[in-house]
């Protein structure tokens, strides 16, 4: 019987929990007399356990039996959550997740009893010890296995032979298929499975209703056939030919008083990226061959065939919008893990942080969220690292002990903001100034940096003016890594720091990386899309209003000066004549603005961003590509890059 | 597989080749050498292609003529531009002398041989490609 293939949805399932174990920690540490959050922890522990002992993990499965042993005096007030406490607690839901993540690696499942590591032996030790020291040296042990309900009506006939058992799931029971399959095993381990109704392949698919039967062939008496499907958990009910018992509610799920996460009702499914991904790429396929379609209908001029390329055009628009909908999940899915990041980090430095999340409900593509973490773990390091001072410090500023770091998300026009906001000291202008001048990144006469001037510098690779190397940054990579990352996706960087206050990091970025609003603009015989969430308007070019400003052509539009990139002499193609018409595209990231000349406007366009090969000493100015109407690629300009 | 390229027959390794489409126009990738063609669709993928022609000395850019090979290179898909596709052989028909240096500037050329009377330039092909990508 292969368990392996529900270890994939073992292991997201867990995270979801462990998850939760995190976030109920935090709650505990910062008020240790609040019952919900021990409920809470206890709730997920059980669940995991239950999962694990079902895969047969188990590593996993002694250590949240200890781990529930320390939480159930802790819930019958035998134990005050202490700071030692608390901090073995956090441990425990560390070492927890790497069991978890080992045994699901080595697929240490069913009939393998693989050893427990050591680190794991010896923090079971140590929960058992807290556990026992909380009873006064008294280690009783709570099993929590429900004790059939003897059944006195009808005494059982060992020379019975053929039985039928006939058995119910609990409502939510976690992977119902695999539970299933362990039952089938363990009544094979009383006798000879003659019969599974429905088959095992459709218990495996988890296609059977509440319940299903075996036909056992096997001489045990009916009492130990029920002790032995009881003993497997989450049965309801068992019946041995005709005569029926009822299992005990869970222990713990009567003492919680609620059934917690497991009996919520499935309004959802969980779906493989992979099959997302594809149908989002097939999409992407039918938006280009509408265009195409709408081009050819515009040719033809036919009114019947126009009405019914518009209804075609206007459900693969539908059609596109749902697909984007499904692959949205909130933020939070990734961001949840971020207060224990920085209570560790902070707890490290010995600093004091009060860390908030908003907007974690806000929704972005799933493709996207995957890349944004590590950029936000890096600022989030950054300034926990480098930003917020020490207890002592702080108060010698006159400012609160405690520094504040939030993390926020919201939407902006077609764009979602990311943005990590500290009170801490700021960045060190002279400092960074000094450091740039000795590698020679800016003039030697320079007075001060602007914002932007100072974030440009620190992005630079190898920039790095952290006197020691820690734990969690200052080595050099950091910033520029975010830059990267971000661009990469489309997005951009802003950055704020005031001396004495602290400094907030914005990462701007698009709603989805798959399909983008691009602005068509073609110079000399090739066309290039420019994504729209950077364009701001398009003016045509008057010469009469271009200046040499610094040796930098500036237009002038209305009563701003905007810097202009001749897009044609960034490509290195051969100017053209005097007296031709340019348009200027009016791109802005943040705050800096400039004006792309191109030749000529051809159109806006949804468009697939897709991944070319570049060539050695090809340009850097490209974030993609995308295949037009007419089976043509074209290059994404990737604005990022232009200012 | 022999290719007809800038004048002169040369042989790749039919291993790695994944297939032979007409060649369209390429989209310019600004910066890159001439040796680079440029990006074609190939049935909504990007792909990047080599001009071979250009490699082996002629000036003009080889567009739209000819064919281009599609070859697995590690987990790309690199095209490659020839003037024309001739036949597909064994090696041993080859009759393949080995160390021939210098037939093409840098290198490139794994062995000459002779096949019906003419020369005949096995390339290292994924050695060329690897050279112009990034």
């Amino acid at each position: 019987m292969d368990l392996s293939r529900y270890a994939e949805l073992f292991l997201t399932e867990s995270r979801e929990h462990l998850s939760a174990m995190n976030h109920a920690l935090l709650a505990l540490e910062s008020s240790p007399e609040a019952s919900e959050p021990v409920g809470a922890i206890f709730r997920a522990v059980h669940t995991v356990k239950g999962m694990s002992a079902t895969m047969g993990y188990r590593a996993v499965t002694e250590l949240a039996h200890e781990l529930e042993s320390v939480l159930d005096r802790v819930r019958r007030g035998e134990l005050a959550v202490t700071a030692d406490v608390t901090e073995l607690l956090f441990e425990a839901a560390d070492a927890l997740e790497q069991a978890i993540e080992g045994a699901v690696q080595t697929g240490a499942g069913a009939a393998d009893d693989t050893a427990v590591p050591d680190a794991i032996l010896d923090l079971i030790a140590r929960l058992k010890a807290r556990a026992a020291l909380a009873t006064g040296g008294i280690a009783a042990k709570q099993v929590a296995e429900p004790s059939p309900a003897p059944d006195p009506a009808r005494p059982s006939h060992a020379a019975t032979s053929n039985r039928l058992i006939r058995l119910r799931l609990a409502s939510g029971t976690a992977l119902r298929g695999a539970r299933a399959l362990l039952l089938v095993k363990r009544a094979a381990s009383l006798g000879t499975v003659l019969e599974v109704i429905p088959p095992v392949e459709a218990l495996q698919a988890e296609e059977f209703g509440a319940g299903f039967s075996i036909h056992l062939d096997c001489t045990a008496p009916r009492e130990e056939i029920v002790r032995a499907m009881f003993a497997v958990g989450d049965v309801d009910r068992v019946e041995v030919d005709g005569v029926e018992t009822v299992g005990q509610p869970h222990q713990q799920t009567a003492a919680d008083g609620q059934a917690g996460s497991a009996a919520r009702p499935t309004r959802q499914v969980r779906i493989d990226l992979q099959r997302l991904d594809a149908l989002m790429n097939m999409i992407g396929e039918l938006v280009i061959a509408r265009g195409r379609l709408l081009d050819l209908a515009a040719r033809h001029g036919d009114p019947a065939l126009d009405e019914a390329v518009a209804l075609a055009a206007r459900l693969i628009g539908e059609m596109q919008d749902e697909v984007m909908l499904s692959r949205m999940v909130p933020v939070g899915q990734v961001f949840d893990r971020f207060p224990r990041l920085v209570r560790d980090a902070a707890h490290g430095l010995g600093k004091q942080i009060v860390f908030t999340v908003e907007g974690n409900d806000i929704e972005l593509d799933r493709s996207m969220l995957d890349e944004i973490g590590d950029p936000v773990v890096h600022l989030l390091r950054n300034a926990v690292d480098h930003g917020i001072e020490t207890p002592e410090q702080r108060r010698a500023a006159g400012k609160p002990a405690s520094g504040s770091l939030v993390l926020s998300v919201s939407r902006e026009r077609s764009t979602v903001l990311v943005r990590v906001e500290d009170d801490g000291k700021g960045i060190d202008r002279e400092r960074v100034l000094a450091r740039a001048k000795e590698m020679s990144f800016v003039e030697k006469d320079k007075a001060a940096l602007s914002d932007e001037e100072l974030m440009r510098i620190i992005a630079r690779p190898g920039f790095s003016t952290a006197e020691r190397v820690t734990d969690l940054s200052g080595r050099g990579v950091g910033i520029d890594v975010v830059m990267n990352r971000v661009r990469a996706m489309g997005g951009a960087v802003e950055m704020r720091s005031v001396p004495g206050r602290g400094t907030a990091v914005t990462v701007r970025l698009p709603h989805t990386l798959a399909i983008v609003r691009a602005l068509l603009a073609r110079v000399r015989d090739e066309v290039y899309a420019v994504p729209l969430a950077h364009v701001n308007e398009t003016v045509e070019l008057d010469a009469r209003s271009v200046r040499r400003v610094q040796g930098r052509e500036v237009m002038l539009l209305r009563d701003d000066v905007l810097p202009l990139i001749r897009f044609d002499e960034l490509l290195r193609v051969g100017a053209n004549g005097a007296g031709a018409r340019h348009q200027v595209i009016v791109l802005e990231v943040g705050e800096r603005r400039a004006g792309l000349v191109v030749d000529e406007l051809t159109g806006q366009q949804d468009i697939v961003v897709k991944q070319f090969d570049p060539a050695r000493e090809s340009l850097a100015l490209f974030s993609g590509a995308t295949i037009l109407g007419d089976g043509a690629p074209a290059l994404i300009v990737d604005v990022g890059s232009l200012l | 597989m022999l290719c007809r390229v800038a004048g002169r027959v040369v042989a790749v390794e039919l291993g790695t080749v994944r297939e032979i489409i007409p060649a369209r126009r390429p989209t310019r990738l600004p910066g890159a050498g001439p040796f680079v063609s440029g990006l074609v669709n190939v049935r909504g993928t990007i792909v990047t292609v080599l001009d071979l022609p250009v490699r082996f000395g002629r000036t003009e850019a080889s567009q739209g003529a000819g064919s281009i090979v599609l070859m697995d290179h590690g987990a790309k898909v690199v095209g490659v531009a020839v003037d024309e596709v001739l036949d597909v052989r064994r090696e041993a028909e080859l009759e393949l002398e080995t160390e021939a240096e210098a037939l093409v500037p840098g290198g490139a050329v794994r062995a000459v041989g002779r096949l019906d009377g003419e020369v005949v330039a096995l390339l290292d092909i994924h050695d060329i490609i690897a050279q112009v990508l990034a």
